[in-house]
């Protein structure tokens, strides 16, 4: 079929409509994900994308990382790929979570970000309710990804006119409740949190990223060369736009092993208007 | 074939009274509307087998009974709660087929021809209505008895006399008679039994007890029955006897009755009696219309003052509920809880003009039907709410019945997710922390950024599903997987992933927004790496009285504290007031 790739994708990085069916998926992990359009990150990452039934911990310092960014881009890809693989393109796709103690998030973001709103439940709980009510959500099972906002952006407050982050100390036992919650279950929580912020302890999540931004332009030329052979439709994209470029530093991965020393300096595109 | 299941309930009376009464062993029931007290000249309408072995017989007058035995206890019933609990059962019978017709004062039948299939057979179908029963009446089940034959007269005597059929010793309450061998299995029935078969009347709705009124003609049944005394003096005790009798001189007989004596079925009886003992009835069942209401209630003799011990009674009370709405196919959008107090609590505390009850509601996101989901959608509200008074009865309305449309199996995941989890989850939620604190955002046309967001409550249909009846699928066990991220187009954001409401002041002037200039954010300090105009607003929403003159700024910081990278912000200076805000982030 004309526009087809040997992995079964279109050229412009679509998945291959229903009705073509050339066999199995192409470019898919154990459990008939499909590939990755956001390849470069996929590539940093030990087990070539997010896991599943685990916790991940997005930390970046406040309002620095893309980590909302990450968030719902993990959003609408598992939404995608459940429209993907209920074959049907009437379904809705999977449903994500997003706890926003802050009440910060912003609507018109989820279009960009090809989020599906009306699949994604958006809570606002009171801090002090906030451990329960991101449990709760776990054990129900109903999120492919659940995403907990525990660090804010500057100047943000809660509905109790509360500034700071939440206090990490206690965070250890809700993580591993989160993690029991989620075993054996395609879910992903994802935590966002302060890199600067004290903890005693790291959480006893399942993989932890450190984004930052990357200060070696040399990477924005290299990104800028990824992107012409990325799947984007080149028509559709807009040359004024320059994506910002990020480390994504895997602090921890599944097996436990902390990296230390060098970093992996991985341009990752997300096209946020610079 | 037509099948037909009858359930009858022998001491069903025990149903209707207090949770402390209902096990006591020597009880015999009086039917009698509006709580009047035992009198020495009613008649007794119900027995169970203690006080029946002890020689009291319904029909039999109270002074009568009692001057035979002391050691029998009567109440009074009203017949609308012996209706309520037919219609109870009658909402979980129509699980397993239709129509349901209910027989006063304790017969249940529904028609299961061509369902028994769906349950994996005849046996599984009678032993899973007797689970559902016994959901829905706990330790009370345990004198029921279950039947299923080729209709609904030899259902009802295969179901009295449960024990030749019984499907297996350690259910000996369920019987099925095999297809065709109906006339076999009355053949050593009494005919002593027609007494009561004849004459229990059909209810047609939950209003019946109280729109016609329960004559003395129509219950108690009497124990005598004319046509029987005369088939005993002929030495005809057994439906096999009168089957191998002589067909014409018995149609004679029964009609020469039949001018001389009133029966319940009196135009066709010979006719109907014939075909039973031929092992047909073709009569068909009259629809039980159901209650539009589903309510059920509690009562406690000792106050109860925490709201632990009500949650516990709670639960008891949904699990009933919910037999029946899933034996209904429906689910509710709403549950009402009311409390009652002790009134003389309340007006020592409260004075005179106090309310003696209280009630408490949650509306349900969607349509939910399972005992656990109503009860920790219930719960989360009982537990923030205190009790004025001991509490002496609990009583919880549906009201807003709707139907539990079936959900087709999801392929788009992984596990297997029951569907109901969300909505119950939701009603959990708003329940705990308030509707207004979940939703879906919804992006508004507007002018203004911080009017262009809202959370509003997610539509039925476009992400909630009303869940079927049914047991929670085991999420299976599968290897972890890795979820590739999705690669964002490379179109830029015009909006910032997140906004702050409402902006924060800045106390900077729009001449120092340039590169250099420190700002303090909360509690950090920022300085401007670049300063972008971006757009402007003026004169947008001049017909409301805040029309905004703004212009925006994007900037890039790097923090203070932490210089490694920019912050994007977004910012304005508001024209009117001169004054600096910071309105979002690309974050």
């Amino acid at each position: 079929m004309e526009g087809l790739r040997a992995d079964g994708f279109r050229a412009d990085g679509t998945v291959r409509p229903k009705v073509l069916r050339l066999g199995d998926r192409a470019g898919e992990r154990d459990g008939g994900a499909p590939a990755s359009r956001h390849v470069a990150l996929d590539a940093a990452l030990p087990d070539g994308g997010l896991p599943r039934g685990a916790v991940v911990e997005l930390s970046s310092p406040r309002a620095l990382g893309a980590v909302t960014s990450l968030a719902l881009a993990a959003c609408a890809a598992a939404q995608r790929e459940a429209r993907f693989r209920s074959g049907d393109e009437r379904t809705l796709g999977a449903m994500c979570g997003f706890v926003d103690p802050w009440e910060t998030l912003y609507a018109p973001a989820l279009a960009h970000h090809a989020v599906d709103a009306t699949r994604l439940i958006v809570v606002r709980p009171p801090l002090g309710s906030l451990a329960r009510v991101v449990v709760r959500m776990a054990e129900s099972k109903a999120f492919s990804v659940l995403s907990i906002d525990l660090k804010g952006v500057p100047g943000s407050r809660t509905s109790e006119g509360r500034e700071q982050s939440v206090a990490l100390e206690r965070w250890g036992t809700v993580v591993r409740r989160l993690a029991i919650a989620v075993e054996h279950t395609d879910t992903t929580v994802l935590l966002m949190t302060d890199r600067l912020q004290h903890r005693a302890m790291p959480l006893p999540v399942a993989l932890r990223l450190e984004v930052d931004r990357a200060p070696d332009r040399s990477l924005a030329r290299a990104h800028e060369e990824s992107l012409e052979e990325s799947l984007v439709d080149r028509d559709l994209r807009r040359p004024s736009v320059e994506p910002l470029q990020w480390h994504v530093h895997v602090a921890k991965d599944r097996s436990g092993r902390v990296s230390s020393g060098l970093r992996s300096n991985v341009p990752v595109s997300i096209a946020l208007s610079g | 074939m037509r099948r037909v299941v009858a359930i009858v309930l022998p001491e069903l009376f025990r149903y209707a009274l207090p949770t402390a009464e209902s096990q006591h062993q020597g009880v015999a029931a009086l039917y009698v509307e509006g709580g009047v007290d035992v009198q020495g000249d009613g008649l007794v309408a119900a027995v169970d087998a203690a006080a029946r072995a002890r020689g009291v017989r319904v029909g039999m007058r109270v002074s009568e009974a009692m001057a035979r035995t002391a050691h029998v206890i009567f109440r009074s019933i009203a017949p609308s709660r012996i209706v309520s609990a037919l219609a109870d059962v009658a909402d979980v019978a129509s699980g397993v087929g239709s129509p349901v017709e209910v027989l006063f004062d304790d017969t249940v039948l529904v028609d299961c021809t061509g369902v028994a299939h769906l349950f994996g057979g005849e046996a599984a179908l009678v032993d899973s209505l007797a689970a559902r029963l016994g959901e829905l009446m706990g330790p009370l089940a345990k004198n029921l008895s279950i039947a299923l034959a080729d209709g609904p007269f030899h259902a009802r005597v295969v179901a009295h006399t449960a024990r030749s059929y019984a499907v297996s010793a350690e259910a000996p309450c369920c019987s099925v008679v095999p297809s065709g061998a109906s006339a076999e299995a009355i053949a050593n029935v009494s005919l002593q039994l027609l007494v009561k078969l004849l004459h229990q009347p059909v209810v047609d709705g939950p209003s019946w007890a109280s729109a016609s009124g329960l004559s003395k003609d129509v219950w108690p049944p009497r124990e005598r029955h004319p046509l029987v005394e005369t088939m005993d003096r002929l030495g005809v005790r057994t439906f096999g006897a009168l089957a191998s009798s002589n067909r014409a001189q018995l149609l004679s007989r029964i009609e020469a009755l039949t001018t001389k004596h009133t029966f319940a079925d009196s135009t066709k009886v010979a006719e109907n009696l014939l075909r039973w003992l031929d092992g047909e009835d073709p009569r068909p069942l009259v629809p039980f219309a159901r209650a539009l209401v589903l309510s059920d209630r509690a009562l406690f003799e000792d106050g109860v003052e925490s709201s632990a011990q009500l949650l516990f009674a709670l639960r008891a009370l949904l699990s009933r509920l919910s037999a029946r709405l899933r034996g209904r196919r429906q689910a509710t959008n709403r549950v009402d809880l009311t409390i009652h107090y002790d009134k003389s609590y309340v007006r020592v505390r409260e004075g005179e003009g106090a309310s003696m009850d209280d009630t408490l509601f949650v509306e349900l996101p969607a349509a939910l039907s399972h005992t656990e989901d109503l009860f920790r959608a219930i719960k989360a509200k009982l537990e923030a709410f205190e009790l004025r008074a001991p509490c002496l009865a609990v009583e919880v309305t549906l009201s807003r019945i709707a139907s539990a449309e079936g959900v087709q199996l999801d392929l788009s995941r992984d596990a297997r997710i029951h569907p109901e989890a969300l909505p119950a989850l939701l009603s959990e939620l708003s329940a705990e922390i308030g509707a207004e604190r979940v939703g879906v955002l919804v992006s508004v046309d507007d002018h203004r950024p911080e009017a262009r967001s809202r959370l509003e409550w997610p539509a039925d249909g476009g992400v909630l599903g009303a869940g079927p009846a049914g047991r929670k699928p085991r999420a299976p066990r599968r290897k972890k997987h890795v979820m590739p991220l999705f690669d964002a187009s490379a179109f830029g954001p015009e909006e910032p992933t997140r906004l702050l409401s409402p902006p924060v002041p800045l106390h900077k002037d729009v001449r120092e927004l340039v590169r250099g200039s420190s700002l303090r954010i909360g509690q950090d300090d920022y300085e401007i790496l670049s300063a972008t105009f971006e757009r402007r607003l003026d004169a947008v929403a001049w017909w409301t009285s805040e029309s905004p003159r703004r212009d925006y700024w994007r900037l890039e910081l790097v923090a203070a504290r932490a210089p490694s990278g920019p912050v994007r912000a977004w910012a304005f200076v508001d024209k009117l007031t001169r004054e600096t805000f910071l309105h979002g982030y690309w974050e």
